[in-house]
């Protein structure tokens, strides 16, 4: 089963758009690019919202061809926006119920199992427009859901929230992706990309310039890109030797990693471990809440033009990676290539999948 | 107050309010219509209903009455179908009213969806309404505003109606007569008190119709619901 997405705009005064895909379905497909790259123009025409030439089979569906165009309202593909367009006058239950109006495969029980899943049942009763921008979120991919969409179609949806919501956010869609959801999530954070997407597309100029496993495109991606930079490095398919109360122990070719992860002993795991949480240090220190103090290598650094930061290229028992820190911390460490230091970094801030 | 000042108010309260609900039926749909649709021909209907607005009612009368004549159009349509000639009669007048009044309620109602934020109609959209859905579900109830101003402007403009009613309807007492006419009569006759008697309640009623409409706007009743933030 898949999605097959071939969508071309070209047009004055309108986004260009050039598209020809086959995404798999029953995961999270993340669109990651610079704002104007085209995102949500290829949302939009998925959705139906905006009418452009091509086609769109979500499995056995044709939602448009060359002679068919099916209306926004009849294609099963549910979309949240950055703004959650709630009915202001409705309750949470009242917003729910109107997308379960036009859902004709919804059981009984559908609206308390949503209300409970998405912990609203607390706000049930209260206007959408005395809620909180994110709890006014929370309802919105809800009600997305109420519509058992085929494809869930996000479109920057934490963006602009507070970072508790954001978190909050992030746990639910961790979860919906988790549950086989097929989404389409658009968004310009590589970190959301980052714990969200499985299958990620990079945009720009209305194109799809990669396209493929999230792990695969990261790994690609060169660190000084902002992508990279941002995501760090992957190290696919480590053992976990060791979980004492959430805490995960990694090992591979000598080198060991703490995280906090519910992994047990005997499966592996793929991290990321970001180039921004990645500190150095010439001595470990003991007593500190950091976990990890890996001894690397420097391998090679780079600045950026116009940049307070430098990127250090580091070699950790073999495994490349990487750690963003400002020319004057490069400069103190006397950072040179040889140089043998520590990397440190939070339990915390490893992620997991 | 005489019983034919009585009977020209019953007339224009009558006619008022079948030419409002008409209006609201007709425009409504076709408000939400011209606000989505970016058509030429959304552009000429747009300035069709606007036409009123600047022409004298009398030049808005004498088309009507000529198409409702026997040779007009709708006069052929009403002899040929069997139906009373529209011209000076009732059914005539509210016509007339409903093409002269339609501006009025147009207009603020198109202003009020236009308010409405694309996100909600966009994520209601993908949800599964329909355009009928998204006017009767999310348009109107967030546009109530504005359909009480069209209701009360298409209401008060057809009881402050003259020209149009005059060259239409005639003054037939019972039928067409309504009560601006019938203070014209008075004033014709020189009877200025009758003037004076039937002036006063059309003022009275307006202060009236206007001041319960802005106690009850001023109670939130009619507030506007607050839109989402983009």
């Amino acid at each position: 089963m898949t999605i097959q997405i071939t969508l071309q705009q070209q047009a004055p005064h309108l986004a260009p758009l050039s598209v020809s895909e086959v995404l798999p379905s029953g995961v999270c497909i993340g669109v990651y690019g610079p704002s104007g790259s085209g995102k949500t123009t290829l949302l939009r025409g998925i959705s139906g919202l905006s009418r452009i030439s091509g086609t769109v089979q979500v499995k056995d569906a044709i939602w448009q061809d060359e002679n068919h165009f099916l209306p926004a309202h009849e294609r099963r593909a549910a979309m949240v926006l950055q703004s959650p367009g709630l009915l202001p006058h409705r309750t949470v239950t009242g917003n729910i119920e109107f997308a379960l109006s036009f859902n004709k495969r919804a059981k009984p029980g559908l609206l308390d199992s949503i209300l409970a899943d998405f912990g609203l049942l607390p706000l049930r009763d209260q206007r959408a427009d005395s809620l909180s921008g994110g709890e006014q979120q929370r309802v919105a991919m809800a009600r997305a859901l109420a519509a058992q969409p085929d494809v869930l179609l996000l479109d920057e949806p934490l963006t602009g929230l507070d970072d508790e919501a954001r978190q909050t956010l992030l746990q639910v869609l961790m979860r919906l992706k988790r549950s086989g959801t097929t989404c389409i999530f658009v968004s310009h954070s590589a970190y959301e990309q980052a714990l969200l997407a499985d299958h990620l597309l990079i945009m720009n100029s209305g194109a799809i310039t990669k396209s493929g496993s999230a792990e695969q495109v990261f790994a690609e991606s060169p660190p000084t890109a902002a992508l990279g930079r941002e995501l760090g490095v992957v190290i696919s398919d480590i053992p976990v030797v060791e979980n004492v109360d959430g805490l995960a122990v990694v090992e591979k070719n000598g080198l060991r990693i703490q995280l906090a992860a519910g992994a047990l002993p005997g499966s592996s795991v793929s991290i990321r471990v970001r180039a921004d949480d990645v500190s150095l240090t010439d001595k470990p220190e003991t007593h500190s809440s950091i976990m990890n103090a890996i001894p690397v290598t420097i391998r090679a650094q780079s600045s950026y033009p116009d940049s307070p930061f430098t990127l250090v290229e580091l070699d950790a028992s073999g495994t490349t990676l990487f750690a963003r820190i400002t020319n004057a911390a490069s400069r103190k460490l006397k950072i040179r290539a040889g140089v043998q230091v520590y990397a440190q970094m939070k339990a915390a801030a490893i992620t997991s999948f | 107050m005489s019983v034919e000042d009585l009977q020209a108010l019953w007339l224009t309260l009558k006619l008022a309010t079948t030419t409002t609900s008409i209006l609201l039926v007709i425009g409504l749909p076709l408000s939400w219509w011209l606000v989505r649709s970016q058509s030429l021909a959304a552009t000429v209907v747009n300035v069709l209903i606007a036409l009123p607005l600047v022409l004298p009612p009398t030049v808005i009368g004498f088309y009507l009455l000529i198409a409702m004549g026997p040779f007009g159009p709708l006069g052929a349509l009403a002899s040929a179908t069997g139906l009373a000639p529209l011209a000076f009669s009732f059914p005539g007048l509210v016509f007339g009213s409903v093409i002269y009044s339609l501006p009025f309620v147009i207009q603020p109602l198109q202003a009020g969806f236009a308010s409405v934020s694309q996100s909600v109609l966009d994520a209601s959209n993908t949800l599964g309404a329909d355009s009928k859905s998204l006017l009767l579900r999310v348009a109107i109830p967030l546009s109530q505003r504005a359909v009480v101003v069209a209701s009360v402007l298409g209401f008060a403009h057809t009881v402050g109606e003259f020209g149009v009613v005059l060259m239409i309807g005639g003054n037939i007492p019972g039928e067409t007569r309504v009560a601006s006419v019938q203070i014209y009569d008075h004033v014709e006759a020189l009877d200025y008190a009758s003037a004076h008697q039937l002036s006063l309640v059309l003022v009275i009623f307006s202060l009236v119709v206007l001041t319960a409409v802005y106690r009850v706007w001023g109670r939130g009743v009619f507030k506007q619901p607050r839109h989402t933030s983009a």
